[in-house]
């Protein structure tokens, strides 16, 4: 590979260039996903949800939604497989008359991509357009399934921009997400040396510049990704069984030791930045954070290594050929299988899948049905489709019922708030780059949670971390409640506040100009015009994917009718609803606003809203 | 043990001897990546050629060191961006605890081949964060309990005028805090901690008492449900923080109207000026909080310095500088300081050896115990050697090579267990919560008063 050829070239011809290695989609495609993304620099509301449907008959979305065995189907699955359902999406989803439809169709979709965006909005040590532009990607990108498991990727193949260096390299970063989101459905061998040599990656965990033993200096090769590509990014601390179980049970086999690590370390030296003549500097800011890492062959370490599974790199290889066997010993590790698919089902769908859940799509990873070993796509459909993703919270096993599903990660829970509220940015959010929020620092100080701006490589929150409900269970089979670390009491309380402030105070009907997002309730008052019961099946649709339990329902209803001035104790009659149905229909518009917004808030504030099953 | 058993014990006549003392307060300040404390308190005079030696490009120069002395083993220096540390050394209330870390006991170079001996997955950070915090050796089963949450439990009875929990974190969930009864909360210095809107009809009176009353009562309905014995798992999970949520904030913002001394202006850029700003707060208000005994979680992280330590290390160093010495001189003036003690914990120590211009992951380290109760002004165990060659201290690599990984001389146990002592944890517990501790001969490292 030259890399002389990157020199001169703008960013955005760069990152065409770059792009030309996804082989699955043409260039024609990029250039029109590219210019298309770079010509719609600021957010309008006109490029969302509602007129993307491209060709397709109207969608009706005047009419309520309805609750189905179908389209409770398609609405759980859009809570695990995008940012949030919203009207539109949930009418469109169920156009395609099955799930695999739309799954198949969302891999088919091309890429968002979010860096000639966040280009265009500032230089590279300017934060906000990184986190504005993922959020407004999130809230109206078409490809939510693909955005939805970079998401997912992006947790796993952690990088962070907490520290100064890739603080001040915003484009690298952004890049390094569009680089996940291009590859959410290629082959996992692929990414794994993406990730590698991306150069985000290479400051991040400290593979750039790592150079061979000088013994006479005392000085040996860096470890620090040596270590990580093998506990976080494919095979985990444990020899794993076909179900993500570490064996033996109760006194686990450390699938690598220090003197491992010590080889592969060997293995990553000699990386340096495709656009940096010298080795030794500590100013990494002015260097090219978005092509792929090149070798500098008099720092890699040519001795033979030892790797895993009997393998060896034999003495005298180049810095790339030792990379390619070292990734290969990896990539064809029993344990990938089983502990990138529990990730993945652990980002999407469950905290606590089962083992044959894990080892059916263990097996989708292993061989894809054409005898390809780590096709992606095939383990996304593997997950969104297994028996447990869609049946488990109605499963006669009382267990699987009981332990099925995961808390919302604070960023998701409020994307699928403003998507399914339509939000619009306020004017003034809009301007100062707001993330539909109140503030700028907003979704990493209320939530917890900003995109690739974790604490460390660890994530925001440990896929074993426990709590004293999980605590309390059977230690054979131990639960976990991961998203749970980071919701806080201060967070939550937090987080419960600013909704509180966008449902009341940033309407549309109260505030048109705005510091944080607008919601639009005009929809929902539409909706509890045509009676509560429709009204409360409708938001039950698009907010609970169908599954608010039956005493909430109740207590909405009460609610409702008490509002309208019919006594609970005579609301169960036909002739009482009837009452309250006319009421609805005929009550003043601030009413009506009132009953909305109040029970939207219970909703969104309640604990059902919190998880997703 | 049962809430039951505690409530019995609780309302016993006479305060119990574990609350005797008056009110004090445990800080475990976590210095997540992995510090390189070799670095921050270096052996000067005889010892220092070695350490440069060994350290190469990475050794601090003899110039950058704060020169302090230990009766004992004479001379050694802060680095010169940790003047506060140094300055409370001087001052007797700064002990460094030299070369700690897990074990399972008494640990010699030629048991580290044996698995068996040596704490679980060594090396990694996850790991040994909770190793650190849980003092147990293993991350499986009681492991995931921690030692400031069984503390916590231990003195539950001091604090049964409290409404709220007196073990708080001010970080995010931990495992050393965690406990089988869950009796923690966290709140954070970035949110501000107020009401729930919607939960407390008392507050957002901008908005009709109508609404207020009817979202109040619903939603508390709703929580009663959620939180029943048939609900699903996480659904249960959710009620309960959501619960514990409304009651800890609206504690929370009524303690914190009456108390305005400790609102020191804390840096806003210093992430752990501000949980420490936060504690200082949460201090001067314990009595009114019903508090005889706190146990805080503060954490600063970055210090996984594996490239470019050099320029890295100062930084992190005059973060942690400047926040110790704000925290001091508002503990100072609320005449606190002799009441609470703060200690640090990091994943583990670095490798003596260089990578190029950083530091790999290793175990033992030092750490820093500071407070007026501490028994400071001394260096407590013996400094580990910093020889390249026939280094008894050295984990050792697979071809008896110097590995540059030190093999602690002072367990999590033993540093727990001091520390544990003197916040009044009965001797009769210690061995549970500190499983190492019957292995070694000195129980107690002498450094609380």
């Amino acid at each position: 590979m030259s890399t002389d050829s990157h020199r001169g070239l703008c960013p955005l011809q760069q990152y065409f260039n770059y792009l030309f290695k996804f082989k699955k989609i043409g260039l024609a495609l990029f250039l029109v996903v590219g210019l298309a993304g770079f010509s719609q620099v600021s957010y309008s509301a006109d490029s969302s949800i509602n007129t993307a449907n491209t060709g397709e008959a109207a969608l009706r979305t005047d009419q309520p939604l309805e609750k189905t065995e179908f389209s409770v189907d398609i609405a759980r699955l859009l809570t695990q497989a995008s940012f949030g359902a919203t009207h539109a999406s949930l009418a469109k989803a169920a156009g395609y008359g099955s799930l695999e439809a739309w799954i198949d169709a969302q891999i088919d979709l091309p890429v968002t991509l979010q860096l000639p965006k966040v280009q265009a909005l500032g230089h590279a040590s300017f934060r906000p357009p990184r986190h504005y532009v993922w959020w407004q990607t999130a809230f109206s990108a078409e490809d939510q399934l693909r955005q939805r498991v970079a998401f997912a990727l992006s947790e796993i193949f952690v990088v962070s921009d907490i520290d100064y260096t890739l603080g001040n390299a915003q484009h690298g970063v952004v890049h390094y997400y569009d680089m996940l989101a291009a590859s959410a459905f290629g082959n996992f061998r692929t990414l794994l040396e993406d990730i590698t040599l991306h150069p985000v990656m290479g400051i991040y965990l400290s593979m750039i510049r790592n150079e061979k033993a000088d013994p006479l200096n005392n000085i040996r090769p860096d470890e620090n990704y040596a270590r990580e590509i093998m506990q976080l990014f494919t095979i985990g601390l444990y020899e794993l069984d076909e179900g993500g179980e570490p064996i033996p049970a109760g006194n686990p086999t450390p699938s690598y030791t220090q003197h491992d690590v010590e080889e592969y370390a060997r293995v990553f030296t000699g990386w340096n930045f495709a656009d940096s003549p010298e080795w030794q500097s500590n100013n990494l800011t002015q260097y090219d954070k978005i092509t792929p890492m090149v070798p500098q062959e008099a720092f890699h370490d040519t001795g033979s290594k030892r790797l895993l599974g009997g393998v060896v790199s034999p003495a005298g290889l180049s810095a790339r050929e030792d990379l390619e066997i070292a990734l290969d010993s990896l990539f064809n590790h029993p344990n990938v299988g089983p502990f990138i698919g529990k990730s993945l089902i652990q980002r999407l769908v469950t905290s606590n899948p089962s083992k044959q859940y894990v080892a059916r799509v263990a097996a989708a990873f292993n061989d894809n049905g054409s005898g390809v070993r780590g096709d992606l796509a095939a383990v996304v459909k593997a997950i969104l489709l297994d028996s447990e993703a869609r049946q488990a919270p109605n499963s006669a096993d009382a267990n699987t019922a009981q332990n099925f599903g995961k808390l919302k990660e604070p960023l998701i829970r409020v994307t699928h708030i403003l998507r399914a509220l339509n939000a619009t940015a306020g004017v003034n959010a809009e301007s100062q780059l707001h993330m539909f929020s109140k503030t700028n620092d907003a979704a990493g100080v209320l939530l917890g949670q900003a995109v690739l701006s974790s604490p460390s490589v660890f994530n925001f929150f440990s896929p074993t971390f426990r709590s004293s409900y999980t605590l309390s269970g059977d230690e054979q089979v131990p639960l976990y409640a991961p998203e749970l670390q980071i919701l806080t009491e201060s967070l939550l309380s937090a987080a419960n506040n600013d909704l509180h402030a966008m449902l009341y105070d940033s309407n549309n009907r109260s505030n048109k100009v705005g510091r944080s997002a607008i919601l639009d309730i005009d929809a929902p008052i539409t909706m509890l015009r045509k009676g509560r019961d429709v009204y409360l099946e409708h938001v039950n649709m698009l907010f609970m994917s169908g599954g608010m339990s039956d005493n909430m329902m109740n207590v909405l209803s009460e609610f409702i009718n008490e509002r309208v001035g019919v006594p609970n104790s005579e609301a169960l009659t036909n002739e009482a609803i009837s009452t309250v149905n006319h009421r609805l229909a005929n009550a003043d518009e601030d009413l009506a606003e009132s009953i909305v917004v109040d029970s939207l808030f219970m909703i969104l504030a309640s604990p059902e809203f919190m998880v997703q099953r | 043990m049962t809430s039951m058993a505690l409530a019995g014990l609780a309302s016993k006549p006479v305060q119990a001897a574990e609350c005797a003392g008056g009110p004090k307060s445990l800080i475990c300040l976590f210095l997540a990546g992995g510090a390189d404390s070799f670095n921050m308190f270096v052996p000067v005079g005889d010892g220092y050629s070695e350490y440069r030696s060994t350290r190469n490009d990475l050794a601090v120069d003899e110039s950058d060191l704060l020169e302090v002395t230990d009766t004992q083993q004479g001379a050694f220096g802060f680095h010169r961006s940790l003047d506060v540390m140094h300055q409370m050394y001087r001052e007797g209330e700064l002990a460094v605890v030299s070369n700690v870390g897990p074990l399972l006991g008494p640990t010699a170079q030629a048991d580290v081949g044996n698995l068996a001996l040596l704490p679980e997955s060594l090396f990694a950070h996850n790991t040994q964060q909770k190793l650190w915090q849980n003092a147990a050796g293993n991350i499986s089963g009681s492991g995931a309990f921690g030692w400031g949450g069984a503390m916590g439990v231990q003195l539950a009875r001091c604090n049964v005028a409290a409404n709220v929990p007196g073990v708080i974190s001010i970080n995010g969930s931990n495992t050393w805090q965690t406990s089988q009864d869950g009796n923690y909360m966290a709140l954070s210095p970035n949110a501000n901690i107020e009401r729930m809107y919607g939960f407390d009809p008392g507050i957002a009176t901008w908005i009709p008492e109508a609404s207020r009353q009817a979202t109040s009562i619903r939603l508390q309905q709703m929580l009663a449900h959620a939180s029943s014995e048939n609900q699903p798992l996480l659904i249960r999970e959710a009620a309960d923080i959501l619960s514990r949520s409304k009651n800890v904030t609206q504690q929370m913002e009524e303690t914190f109207d009456n108390f305005t001394q400790a609102d020191w202006e804390p840096d806003y850029r210093n992430k752990l000026e501000r949980q420490l700003h936060l504690v200082t707060r949460l201090i001067e208000a314990r009595e009114s909080l019903g508090m005889e005994r706190q146990l805080f979680f503060v954490r600063m992280g970055g210090w996984d310095t594996h490239s470019n330590q050099n320029e890295r290390m100062p930084l992190l160093m005059n973060e942690l500088n400047s926040a110790l010495g704000n925290f001091r001189s508002a503990l100072s003036a609320l005449k606190l300081s002799d009441s609470v003690t703060t200690f640090t914990a990091s994943d583990f120590g670095r490798t003596l050896t260089s990578n190029g211009n950083g530091t790999d992951h290793g175990w033992g380290g030092h750490n820093f115990v500071f407070g007026g109760a501490v028994a400071g002004g001394r260096v407590v165990g013996d400094l580990p050697s910093y020889a390249k060659i026939n280094n008894p201290n050295d984990t050792g690599d697979k071809h008896g090579e110097f590995a540059g990984r030190i093999i602690p001389t002072q367990s999590v146990g033993q540093y727990g267990a001091t520390l544990a002592r003197w916040m009044g944890v009965p001797e009769s517990s210690l061995t549970s919560m500190f499983p190492d501790l019957s292995q070694f001969k000195k129980q107690d490292l002498g450094f609380m008063t």
